[in-house]
């Protein structure tokens, strides 16, 4: 345990003084905008290190570590050193900074003990992660499920942080990574929007106890992690920093989900309303362009790969035909019917919460009471009052029009929307540096937000009270999925589901995807790989392999291997007859 | 008053006391109408605190359950 810690530690260090590095060539603007700059470089230096060895199928906590630490004694050997002024902010108000590392203190207590709990993460998601992690490469395996082949640019963040333990203890570090990037954009743009330092760490503050952007920051989806990067895009424009790494938080995004896409007419309208403001000029505007051409790279890839897989970048969706799963094509334009059914649902309902926060924000905006009760009003006002904070309120809006209208209605179609509560908390932030009395109401609302984001909904009854007896080794809730006996491999044939934790949390167990077209193929290979358990729906093709006798139901989604000295074909002597 | 407006008249039912477009746009009008004073700052206080109050009823009971259950 001490080597892989001790590489983890080297990459990381040396994935930190890469960016600083970086950031000492394209650093311009604001020195707020500079902090979401050394955050987004450092983002896509892990991305991008992850991708390529990745490729190689070199990912390994050895080559890895050892790569970084001879990439450390190398920058340092450079004469390469952390700018520690840079690296000390002026601090908030003393309550605020209990507050914060409160917050810091509960995230860090949340990444240790949650294992991840999102179905949506446990099917389609994090199984790319267990299956390339055990590779040691990002292979064309990616599971059954049909949205696998989304964009995985949060994922690479995600093998960043188990790829060295080969464990998923740390797994939701990389949201929390892209919390504090979120962190750092409110931040940036309260000070664009003409406030001070102190104040701008209230509206950060507000911002990070969002419930749904906290929630998702340890619930491994990447909701959270666009909300965080369209900020990103939005504080660097505002900041005047060079256009290059602003459009760095646009590719990231784009490689994180396609749905950044829907935000992009706001970021564009910002782009147009600061065009005519000085801009600095980065020390070395060449790798500002290739910091640019680089994270276009790593966000396309996701792109490239299914159209060389595929023979189309957006698969599964089509632009012409409907997924053969769901009656639901991918929009390519706008829609004034949603926009008007999205609106009217966040206004009447969603508005409200009327739901304990969920990490997929079912049936709710997850905007909290803060910008509810607060940002609302402060809105109308900082509006009204405040020229800077116009550009920024139309630049938000706009983006917010645009994913209302390219969403479809559906239960969790809010969580596309959780840059804007950011926008609200500037204003709070705003009004509160003008009418000191609402840093009442503000205190009490941060007390209610951090009793809200303690526990998602989506959490099974029992299930805090599991983890925290677990030992962090083997952690798991047992009450969503049963672990088989044995370290046999596991084959998953249709139907199965929750395919992430059949890896269990150290990846130790290999798990096998199959399409079988008749009961030989699962047979063959079962005698091939030496499998016992399969896992997967009553199809056919399963019936027919319990009612000869090879499988028996076991718990769950499983069937199991009858074994061979009670297989009524082989202890017979005969061979199957062909079909 | 656009927005009140139409809030009050083409999209029924008004769910009041439960309606933060309305409480919006009078806030709103007490920040055109009215100079900024005390009397202003009481009435977008009482503005928040029935914003909150209404969060509040929707949410927090149902927040309590679920801490409750789970913990």
């Amino acid at each position: 345990m001490i080597l892989p810690l001790f590489w983890m530690g080297t990459a990381n260090a040396a994935a930190l003084l890469g960016a600083e590095a970086l950031l000492q060539k394209v650093r311009n603007g604001s020195s707020a905008a500079n902090a979401v700059l050394f955050l987004l470089i450092h983002l896509a230096l892990v991305s991008g290190t992850v991708l390529v060895f990745g490729t190689l199928g070199l990912m390994k906590a050895t080559v890895l570590g050892l790569v970084g630490t001879l990439a450390l004694a190398i920058m340092l050997s450079l004469g390469i050193r952390p700018d520690w002024r840079s690296l000390k902010p002026p601090l908030p108000a003393l309550p605020l900074t209990i507050f914060i590392g409160a917050v810091a203190l509960r995230l860090a207590m949340q990444v240790w003990y949650f294992v991840p709990y999102v179905p949506d993460t446990l099917f389609y998601h994090l199984p790319k992660v267990a299956e390339w992690t055990r590779a040691g490469a990002i292979t064309r395996e990616v599971g059954l499920d049909w949205r696998a082949n989304f964009p995985a640019g949060f994922e690479l963040l995600e093998i960043w942080w188990v790829v060295f333990l080969h464990h998923e203890v740390l797994i939701e570090l990389a949201g929390v990574e892209f919390l504090g990037l979120a962190f750092a954009a409110v931040y940036s743009l309260s000070r664009s929007a003409g406030l001070g330092e102190r104040p701008s760490y209230l509206a950060a503050t507000l911002a990070l106890m969002t419930p749904g952007l906290h929630f998702q920051a340890t619930s491994c989806l990447n909701d959270g992690a666009v909300a965080a990067l369209i900020l990103a895009a939005f504080a660097l424009l505002a900041g005047r920093v060079h256009p290059g790494p602003a459009l760095s938080a646009v590719f990231l995004g784009l490689g994180v989900k396609p749905t950044f896409g829907f935000a992009l007419p706001g970021i564009l309208l910002l782009w147009f309303l600061c065009r005519r403001e000085p801009q600095d000029r980065p020390a070395s505007p060449r790798i500002a362009r290739g910091l640019a051409l680089g994270t276009a790279m790593v966000g396309a890839y996701w792109y490239a790969r299914n159209l060389f897989l595929h023979g189309n970048p957006l698969h599964p969706f089509s632009l012409h035909e409907p997924l053969p799963y769901r009656d639901y094509v991918l929009r390519t334009t706008p829609s004034l019917d949603s926009l008007a059914s999205n609106i009217l649902i966040l206004i009447n309902r969603r508005l409200y919460d009327p739901e304990a926060i969920s990490a997929q924000l079912r049936g709710i905006a997850g905007w909290g009471i803060g910008g509810f009760a607060i940002g609302l009003p402060a809105l109308l006002i900082a509006v009204r009052e405040n020229p800077r904070f116009k550009r920024l309120a139309a630049a938000f809006g706009c983006s917010l029009v645009s994913v209302l209208a390219f969403s479809t209605t559906d239960a969790w179609y809010l969580r596309f929307t959780l840059f804007f509560p950011a926008l609200l908390a500037v204003a709070a932030a705003l009004w509160a540096e003008r009418d000191r009395w609402l840093r009442i109401p503000i205190g009490a609302a941060l007390a209610m937000l951090f009793l809200d984001t303690i526990v998602p909904y989506e959490f099974p009854m029992g299930g805090v009270a599991e983890l925290a007896r677990s030992p962090w080794r083997n952690r798991s809730m047992s009450s969503f999925s049963w672990d088989p006996p044995g370290n046999d491999p596991v084959l998953c044939v249709e139907g199965a589901g929750f395919f992430y934790r059949i890896y269990r949390p150290d990846y130790s167990r290999r798990v096998l995807y199959a399409r079988p077209r008749n009961p030989e193929e699962v047979l063959s290979l079962m005698d091939r790989e030496n499998i016992r358990y399969i896992r997967g729906a009553s199809t056919p093709i399963l019936t027919e392999l319990v009612r000869e006798g090879h499988l028996k139901r076991s718990i769950g989604q499983y069937f199991e291997r009858i074994p061979r000295d009670r297989d009524p074909d082989r202890s017979e002597g005969t061979p199957r007859p062909p079909r | 008053m656009i927005l009140l407006t139409w809030r009050l008249t083409w999209y029924p039912p008004v769910h009041f006391p439960n309606d933060w477009v309305i409480i919006l746009c009078l806030f709103w009008m007490s920040t055109v109408c009215i100079p900024r004073s005390r009397w202003q700052a009481a009435i977008q206080a009482l503005a928040v605190l029935w914003l909150f109050t209404v969060y509040s009823l929707q949410h927090f009971p149902l927040m309590f359950d679920h801490l409750r259950l789970l913990l």
